[in-house]
């Protein structure tokens, strides 16, 4: 059976499929379909398209929908389990408390991405349609952007649900305040944001200097930061998971 | 848990007499507390239970639910440690080979069938056997026609039930249950007391959490009575059953002659005092220390007498009363 071998990680799926956080991840991810379909129907140029989903990506996914897609999954993934008091069929398990949040985890970033991806795929293709000027780097840097910033994001919301009670409340205001307005105008704090490293793959990937980041980060020290993010915030979770009274 | 004492010393490491046979499966606290901010949920806590069916009961708000959480390392102690099989069971992993816990939760994932849970449960648990496991714990709570139905669709009582054999999945020889009859039908209700015995008779520890004294005594040998996050009192059920008979208690007769039937049972041993009871119309209010004798004499004195007996019961056989008898010096 699949689920034998990451038995938490088909378990916090069918929890996501079952629930009503993956209607509502869906409609974030479709509002990239909605503003290419915008496009299509106020259609310029070539490469008005392809600037207008370069930059709508850059611009609105990245630092806003993706943080809010990992926040809603996160969230869904442990702190409604630690709300609805059935952590303890987990835990009480011989199985490491370090397994438990990375296959948690995992299939929050799996869900994640695959929605995203999908959606970002379609978003290509419709545009692709009536444009000569869509490649495949820009196909490719929606992906790996898309993939790197829902993990990032989402090692820091598990980290933050099993913190907070109010993680949806705490995400909403990081997502918003400090990803989408601090750290986009204050130079100093972008360094410290999530979103500027995951903007700087993005625009390594695209390559061709149509998208600008301010104080773009080398492309090494992205994936190092962002590997960094990930790691830290997910062992702080395991330490976090291993003190936690539960109910 | 050997010797039937009922002990209410104030040395809290001493209180629990009774310990499992040399070298069996045990489960020992050690001077446990735990506090919320000023809140003491449980103070001071020591014992050593071996197999067989412990109950540990309480009222409502005692201190039992964090205290089953400490023995299975869900709540870590303020103080003190909690050891299985003199492992300390806080944040270790392979300890939970050898537990099972029914929680007093109802919620488990609605979306699974009661097939996949108990599968998954022995998939965590690391079955050879995954499906013979799952097979053998549904047939133990009778849940087998219910397995491929989703749990989101079952009733409070078969909820309950399919927890106990999450619990039962890998065979576990440490059983932790936090009010497990609760939510049962009558019926349900008798399996399950019968289940609990069966599991207790095959040599595994098992601790059971009530505040039902009726329900204990049902199925468990051994008491350990916490009251206000103490223990107040551990041993047999039947040591505690006595101690309870050893003090006064009131019993309400409703009959057409109080007065008459009154002055008759003051001329017994049994009534230590009589009152009428001006509450209600024929009612009389009787303190006696030796109840159970006191209840045959009533029907026979009023027959003699020629008094109608309309009501006759205790006024303080709540579980609060009871625990205040045996609580005392904790008191």
């Amino acid at each position: 059976m699949t689920g034998d071998r990451l038995p938490i990680f088909w378990l916090t799926a069918r929890q996501f499929l079952d629930g009503r956080s993956i209607r509502v991840v869906a409609l974030l991810a479709a509002v990239p379909v909605l503003l290419g379909i915008i496009e299509i129907i106020a259609t310029g140029s070539d490469l008005q398209i392809r600037n207008m989903l370069g930059q709508s990506f850059n611009e609105l996914t990245i630092p806003t929908l993706l943080p809010l897609i990992a926040l809603i999954l996160s969230s869904s993934a442990l702190g409604n389990e630690i709300s609805d008091r059935t952590l303890p069929y987990l835990v009480l398990k011989p199985w490491s408390r370090f397994k438990v949040i990375c296959e948690k985890f995992g299939a929050t970033v799996a869900t994640g991405a695959i929605i995203t991806v999908t959606f970002g795929f379609v978003v290509w293709l419709m545009l692709g349609a009536i444009s000569s000027d869509l490649d495949g780097d820009l196909l490719l840097a929606i992906i790996v952007a898309s993939a790197l910033a829902i993990a990032a994001y989402s090692a820091a919301f598990t980290l933050l649900s099993l913190l907070l009670t109010r993680v949806l409340m705490a995400g909403l205001l990081y997502v918003l305040i400090w990803e989408s307005l601090l750290a986009r105008f204050i130079p100093g704090l972008r360094l410290l944001s999530i979103r500027h490293y995951a903007q700087s793959v993005y625009a390594h990937i695209i390559g061709d200097g149509s998208i600008n980041i301010a104080q773009q980060s080398a492309m090494s020290t992205s994936l190092i930061v962002l590997a960094i993010v990930m790691l830290i915030c997910l062992v702080l979770s395991w330490l976090r998971l291993q003190q936690m009274d539960l109910d | 848990m050997s010797a039937p004492d009922v002990v209410q010393d104030q040395q809290p490491q001493q209180r629990v007499k009774s310990s499992s046979a040399a070298g069996g499966p045990s489960v020992k606290a050690n001077n446990v507390s735990k506090w919320f901010g000023d809140v003491v949920a449980v103070s001071q806590v020591s014992f050593v239970v071996g197999p067989g069916v412990t109950a540990l009961l309480g009222p409502n708000g005692s201190g039992k639910t964090t205290l089953l959480k400490m023995l299975t390392g869900l709540t870590g102690p303020s103080t003190g440690t909690v050891t299985i099989n003199d492992q300390v069971v806080r944040l270790s992993t392979d300890i939970y080979r050898l537990i099972g816990m029914v929680p007093e939760q109802e919620t488990i994932y609605p979306f699974l069938t009661g097939y996949e849970f108990l599968r998954l449960n022995a998939v965590m648990q690391h079955s050879h056997d995954i499906d013979g496991d799952v097979i053998r714990a549904l047939d133990q709570v009778e849940m087998r026609d219910a397995a491929d139905r989703r749990i989101g669709e079952y009733s409070k009582g078969m909820r309950q039930r399919i927890k106990m054999a999450a619990a039962l999945v890998h065979d576990p020889p440490f059983l932790f249950m936090d009010e497990p009859l609760s939510g049962l039908d009558p019926r349900q209700r008798v399996r399950a007391i019968e289940l609990i015995r069966q599991l207790g008779d095959q040599g595994r520890v098992v601790i059971v959490s009530s505040h039902l004294l009726h329900e204990v005594q049902r199925f468990a040998e051994q008491v350990l009575v916490i009251v206000n996050g103490h223990l107040a009192a551990s041993g047999s059920f039947r040591a505690i059953r006595d101690k309870i008979d050893e003090h006064a208690r009131q019993i309400l007769i409703v009959c057409s002659a109080p007065r008459r039937l009154g002055a008759s049972l003051l001329e017994t041993d049994q009534a230590i005092s009589v009152r009428l009871d001006h509450s209600r119309q024929g009612g009389l209010i009787v303190e006696s220390n030796d109840v159970r004798q006191l209840y045959l004499s009533i029907p026979k004195l009023a027959r003699t007498l020629d008094v109608t007996l309309y009501e006759i019961r205790s006024l303080d056989d709540s579980l609060a009363s009871v625990f205040s008898y045996v609580t005392e010096a904790v008191r």
